[in-house]
């Protein structure tokens, strides 16, 4: 539509635009069975429900069945209550005959029960503004329309349309059938609630000027929850960059990154249309291989405290994240951070044996439970979402233990000692997200996890892991 | 309004008979207005409704934003009425030079008569000038965009809403008697 012709629509068009009339009897039925064609496996999703309807309803009655006398039946179910919600036909009726008649004497005066129905900005003795004023005028069209209109005995329209829908609703309810998605009862209420109110009217007053009259976006409103569990392969590795020059040459020689695991639950809130908080608990592996490490054998006695051991390996183990204790009696081993380089000239260069079998490699496994808190922010709103991810992290350490890699398989080591048990991380990502139902989602996101602090202790020079992982997961929004 | 708006949308895209008969409730009364507005009569406004209703259900998937969904539906029942209009009536094309009928003819006339008033008077148009008067005049469309839908050109367009403006004028002024044409 042009814009320079929009400017020109005038009474006219406006008229027009707001003008109705009830369509003929047998439109609606006529719609109904051209749609209904293609419902087949509706029909056969709707025997279903209700076959479920009943089973379910059999259950509830049963329960009810045992309640003791004093506790009313209402109290207890959920039927009353919604029946109570309901605006019954008589109040509709009563409330349009009111309303009808304080529009003829050309006044509306606000009465207790309107103050709970209408906006307050009605309510106020302030003039009302413009949009206000149409939406009156709107409502007196219909008020009007509604008095020429003749159904049945003088029943107005809206307690037409109240009554038939309560009608329905309470022979089903009272027939105990459960509706075929949860959701369909609250459609019911609300668009019984929407006929019987003054949304009704707001939704003529909307038709009768649909450019000007707008209608908030309740998406900004509204809060979701969602649950959902997701699972990531990773990999890791640490920025040991306080280590000088050759220190850091011989780790980055020796050490390389670990593939491991990550999976966890997570929670959020969407706390706008486009914004989400989310938390959870993940488990997460992570770590180091250090494959190019020396071992000596003694030339001499090796003390350590006040035990003589003899012939012993001893390993020196490039190792950018702390000094590894071993469990192992026959091995004693230094990380950058040891005290045994001036005994290394002492020592003869050797295989490094353990329970007779050369070790090839070690593997330094850290695990950590991460208690992430994200804003994840929707920038593609569609069925399929994009977000971005931005958050920190706070991770718990729950698992160390270094295994060494021989032919014939891993042996059990030891653990890295002088590392910090809570660290902190920040994490950055992107979300691809598909609905694939209404509650139902899927999810990909690749994240970026660093470790704001070291993770050993201050002696040692400082070493931030880093974890690049893609999770994947299900989603259910509530 | 919008919440439930956007319930019944959903449940309609989800097929839900009870979502579908509700939103017709809710819209079925302007709809047929506006199909009156556009049919020969009532039992075309008719068929034009349920043709109408059947390509929403069976389009709606393309709302995306409720806030959307009553111009959308109101120009589903315009495109409804406009291929009724081409299927039934065989476009005369006029000629470029015809004459445009050129006089301005204030809308105030129109502007103090009724709703109802006026369809009756729309309604014995002929299809062509009830068209374009409809389309241009309520709907706001431009000629251009009038022509492309009408297979028209600019100046029938044109030509037609003048000529359906006259008509109008004419029908006023005898069913009421004298009236000031500024």
């Amino acid at each position: 539509m042009s814009k320079e012709n929009n400017i020109k629509k005038g009474l006219l068009s406006e008229k027009m635009s707001s003008y109705s009339v009830e369509p003929p009897e047998g439109a609606w039925e006529n719609i109904s069975s051209t749609l209904g064609g293609g419902n087949s496996r509706r029909i056969l999703f709707i025997v279903l429900a209700a076959a479920a309807g009943i089973a379910l309803a059999l259950t509830v009655g049963i329960s009810m069945f045992d309640r003791s006398p004093e506790q009313p039946f209402a109290e207890s179910g959920t039927i009353d209550k919604d029946i109570d919600k309901a605006i019954t036909a008589e109040s509709i009726e009563r409330d349009a005959e009111r309303i009808v008649k304080e529009t003829a004497e050309k006044k509306i005066e606000v009465t207790d029960l309107e103050v709970e129905r209408i906006p307050e900005k009605a309510v106020s003795n302030k003039k009302p503004s413009k949009l206000e004023e149409k939406v009156l005028i709107a409502m007196e069209e219909v008020i009007e329309e509604m008095e020429s209109i003749k159904m049945g005995e003088e029943e107005v329209i809206i307690a037409a349309n109240v009554e038939e829908e309560q009608g329905t609703m309470v022979e089903e309810e009272q027939a105990n059938i459960v509706e075929e998605e949860q959701g369909n009862t609250a459609i019911d209420q609300l668009v019984i609630d929407s006929v019987a109110s003054e949304n009704y009217l707001d939704s003529l007053a909307k038709l009768a000027h649909p450019d000007e009259v707008i209608i908030p976006d309740i998406s900004e409103e509204k809060g979701r929850w969602q649950i959902g569990a997701s699972l990531s392969p990773t990999y890791s590795y640490r920025d040991a960059s306080s280590l000088d020059f050759e220190q850091n040459q011989a780790a980055n020689n020796s050490e390389t990154g670990l593939l491991a695991y990550s999976g966890g639950v997570q929670f959020s809130y969407h706390s706008s249309k486009r914004l989400t908080i989310e938390s959870g608990l993940y488990y997460n592996k992570m770590g180091l291989a250090i494959g190019d490490f020396d071992a000596f054998k003694s030339e001499l006695d090796f003390v350590v405290g006040d035990e003589i051991y003899t012939d012993n390996n001893i390993v020196s183990l490039s190792n950018s994240i702390g000094s590894i204790a071993t469990t192992n009696e026959d091995v004693f081993v230094n990380s950058w951070a040891g005290s045994g380089t001036d005994t290394y000239n002492r020592l003869e260069s050797t295989d490094m044996v353990l329970q007779d079998e050369v070790v090839n490699s070690f593997v330094q496994s850290l695990a950590y439970l991460e208690i992430p808190f994200n804003l994840k922010y929707i920038v593609l709103d569609r069925d399929f979402k994009i977000l971005l991810i931005g958050g920190i992290s706070t991770n718990l350490l729950v698992g160390n233990h270094v295994s060494a890699n021989t032919a014939n398989g891993k042996l059990d080591y030891g653990s890295v000692q002088d590392i910090k048990t809570v660290n902190y991380s920040g994490n950055a990502g992107l979300g691809f997200v598909y609905s694939f139902t209404e509650n139902l989602n899927l999810s990909l996101e690749p994240r970026f996890r660093y470790y704001l602090n070291s993770i050993n202790n201050s002696q040692l020079p400082a070493t931030r892991p880093y974890v690049f992982g893609v999770y994947t997961g299900v989603n259910y929004s509530f | 309004m919008a919440e439930q708006l956007e319930i019944l949308i959903k449940g309609c895209k989800k097929g839900r008979a009870r979502s579908q008969e509700q939103l017709y409730k809710l819209f079925s009364a302007a709809m047929y207005g506006l199909c009156l507005q556009y049919a020969s009569d009532e039992d075309d406004a008719k068929d034009i409704l349920q043709d109408g209703f059947v390509k929403v259900y069976q389009k709606i998937d393309q709302v995306k934003n409720p806030k959307a969904f009553p111009g959308w539906i109101r120009r589903v029942m315009i495109n409804t009425a406009l291929e009724k209009y081409r299927s039934q009536v065989l476009l005369q094309r006029m000629d470029e030079s015809q004459q445009i009928w050129k006089e301005e003819v204030s809308e105030d006339v129109l502007d103090r008569l009724s709703a109802e008033a006026l369809l009756t008077l729309i309604k014995e148009l002929s299809p062509k000038y009830k068209m374009v008067f409809n389309l241009y005049a309520i709907e706001g469309y431009s000629h251009r965009e009038i022509g492309e839908m009408l297979q028209i050109s600019e100046g029938t367009s044109k030509s037609n809403l003048s000529r359906a403006r006259s008509i109008l004028q004419e029908k006023v002024k005898k069913l009421y008697g004298t009236v000031h044409v500024r």
